[in-house]
Formats: structure tokens, C-alpha cells, sequence
């Protein structure tokens, strides 16, 4: 079960509103290598997992994605707060204003809804391990691109600790893949 | 192993090769490594990183992908 | 333990969490690392000893930790999404 700590995994103490950046960064929210297809994936993905390390993992990290989801609203709703309909409108967000005013909402930088597409669950171990460490891969690649699209340094801060975070998680994937490949292949069969 | 002709056998995977990984920004290869535990980032070094262990952080540097595009 | 700010427990929890969390998460793979297990109890002790003092003083950080401060403090803000403006710790 979940309970909740009433905190951020990292600091987030965005000055400056900014409705172009919310755009981009909101694909780290709903998009195809956001945090909430990491969270949900690695959630669903343990219940088929075989050996204890694998399971921990998927726990583990699975639980670590709902406070990365988190921090990513945050950045999106600070990003938000006190920025005019003038400004959103120019900066291209005018659509999701009509939806969603300030809400922070599943979607990607294009505005299309978060998908079960985007993550498997195939209960075979190989192959869920090795799509979760190209998930890690892809949300590392994307936070280098929000990296990239920025230039305040309040945001760059929390996206580096993001990405720093997908490359130790692929580690991690990486070490369970392996355990499992050797349980499979220690296994005794007749 | 695995013989089609006996249901009793089962499937192991035993042609897929171990991984050795190592996340490098150009990805092209993996090298298996393991953190050290005796060297650990200073608690606040760790934080402003995020990792504690040394050989897990990749700078980010624009320059990571110059030349691929 | 010398005079702290609201903010900077907050800055050590932050800190003594996440090193709880990066050494849980090796742990899981390499649960046979003394070491490690020693590094992580000794960050996870800190931060109880952290979420204890700061609950005392600001109301609670944990959803299920025993709570003296009336009414129910949980839910006073800042909750940790808000934007807090330089003068006082209220959203705009």
C-alpha cells in the first residue's frame, strides 16, 4: 500500500512563471516517457516478476515515479501561476487553457492524451525488464531535451536531478535483468 | 535445454547474452560495472546530483550529442 | 541539535530521503551488501530523527504518524506543489 509524505523527493522553487516551458515540460507528465506510463508500467509489471530482487525493483522504483509524476505537476504549476491569458495565449497554450485552465492534466506536448499504449506488460520477465530499461533511456533522452528548451535556472535544476535519476534506474533494470537470467538459467528442469 | 520434441522441457532463454551495460551517452556499447560503496558522494554533493554513488553520475553537457544531428 | 529554519529541516530531510531512497533501490539488487545496508540504516535513522523533530514543530510530514497539533494540521498548506511568494508562506 501507499502513504504519503508530504513533501517533494527535490526541491522545486519556481520565480518565474513561464506557460511555454509548461508546455514542453507537461510531456514528462502524460507523454510516451513520462513519469506516469514509468509509475503505472513498473506498478503493473511486478505482479508477474519471478525472483525477490526483480520484484523489489518494480516496487521500488514503480513507487519512486509517482514522486518524479509529482515533481513534474509542480514544475507545470508553478510554471502556470501568475502567467496572464495574454501570455499563455502567446506562448501556444491557449488550447490547453480552454480545457484545463491552471489544472495540470495527462497529456503531451502536442496536447494528445496519456495512452495505455505507451507501456506493456507482456509477463514475460525478459522482455519487461529489457522495455523498462529503454523506457529509462527515452525519459533520460527527453529530460536532456527539456534541458535543452530551458534556460531558467530554477528548472534546469530539478529536470538534471530527473535525468540523473532514469540513469540510475537503468542501472538497476539492468542488475535485476541479469538476476533473472540467471535464476532462469540456474533453474533445474527435467 | 529446451528440446520441442519433449513436453517435459521447459523453456529457458539461455542464447540471449548477459548484459554488460553501462549507460555512456553515446550508447553504442555496455560495460558491466558495480557501485562501490565505500565511495559515496558527500551527502550534499549526492543530493545535488542525484546519486549517491560516484560512478552512476553523467554530467549532462551539451556537447553529449555534437555531431549525431 | 542547534536552531534550524522551517526550511533547512526541510532541506535535511530532503537530503537524508534521498539517500534512504538511492541506497533502498541498490539494496533491492544487492541485498548481500553489508556495507550498503549500514549506509542506508544510518540515513533512514536520521531522517525519523528528522520527520520527528520537524512534525513537531510545523504539524506532520507523514500520513499515519501521530499527531498532537489541533484542529488537524495535515491539511494546512504549503502543500509541496505551491508556488511560495517571497513574503509570506501563502500561494499567491
Amino acid at each position: 500500500m501507499w502513504t504519503y509524505e508530504k513533501r517533494l523527493e527535490y526541491p522545486i522553487k519556481i520565480k518565474k512563471s513561464n506557460p511555454e516551458m509548461a508546455k514542453y515540460i507537461i510531456t514528462q507528465y502524460g507523454g510516451p516517457d513520462g513519469e506516469l506510463g514509468a509509475s503505472l508500467r513498473y506498478l503493473t509489471q511486478r505482479y508477474s516478476m519471478p525472483t525477490p530482487q526483480a520484484q523489489g525493483i518494480l516496487n521500488d522504483i514503480g513507487t519512486e515515479e509517482l514522486a518524479h509524476l509529482e515533481m513534474v505537476a509542480t514544475m507545470v504549476h508553478q510554471l502556470m501561476k501568475g502567467a496572464s491569458v495574454e501570455e499563455i495565449k502567446k506562448a501556444g497554450a491557449g488550447g490547453y487553457f480552454a480545457d484545463h485552465d491552471h489544472a495540470v492534466f495527462y497529456i503531451d506536448a502536442s496536447g494528445n492524451p496519456w495512452s495505455a499504449n505507451y507501456i506493456q506488460a507482456k509477463g514475460d520477465p525478459i522482455a519487461d525488464l529489457t522495455e523498462d530499461m529503454a523506457a529509462e533511456q527515452k525519459a533520460r533522452a527527453t529530460y536532456e531535451n527539456l534541458i535543452k528548451l530551458a534556460d531558467d535556472p530554477d528548472v534546469i535544476d530539478p529536470l538534471r536531478f530527473l535525468r540523473e535519476r532514469e540513469v540510475v534506474h537503468f542501472q538497476r533494470f539492468g542488475e535485476a535483468l541479469e538476476i533473472v537470467q540467471q535464476n532462469l538459467t540456474n533453474k533445474k528442469y527435467y | 535445454m529446451y528440446n520441442y520434441l519433449d513436453p517435459q522441457s521447459q523453456f529457458v532463454p539461455t542464447t540471449i547474452p548477459i548484459p554488460q551495460y553501462k549507460y555512456t551517452p553515446y550508447a553504442t556499447s555496455y560495460i558491466l560495472f558495480q557501485p562501490n560503496t565505500e565511495k559515496m558522494y558527500p551527502l550534499e554533493e549526492g543530493f545535488d546530483k542525484g546519486t549517491i554513488f560516484p560512478e552512476l553520475y553523467i554530467p549532462y553537457s551539451p556537447q553529449m550529442n555534437k555531431g549525431r544531428n | 541539535m542547534m536552531e534550524y529554519s522551517k526550511e533547512q529541516i526541510m532541506n535535511e530531510i530532503q537530503k537524508a530521503g534521498f539517500a534512504a531512497v538511492d541506497l533502498q533501490l541498490y539494496l533491492d539488487t544487492h541485498p548481500t551488501d553489508k556495507k550498503a545496508l549500514a549506509q542506508f540504516n544510518q540515513y533512514a535513522n536520521q531522517l525519523k530523527m528528522l520527520k520527528e523533530t520537524y512534525s513537531k514543530m510545523y504539524g506532520p510530514i507523514e500520513q499515519l504518524a501521530p499527531t498532537e497539533k489541533y484542529p488537524y494540521a495535515w491539511i494546512l498548506p504549503p502543500w509541496p506543489w505551491m508556488k511560495i511568494s517571497m513574503i509570506e508562506e501563502e500561494e499567491e
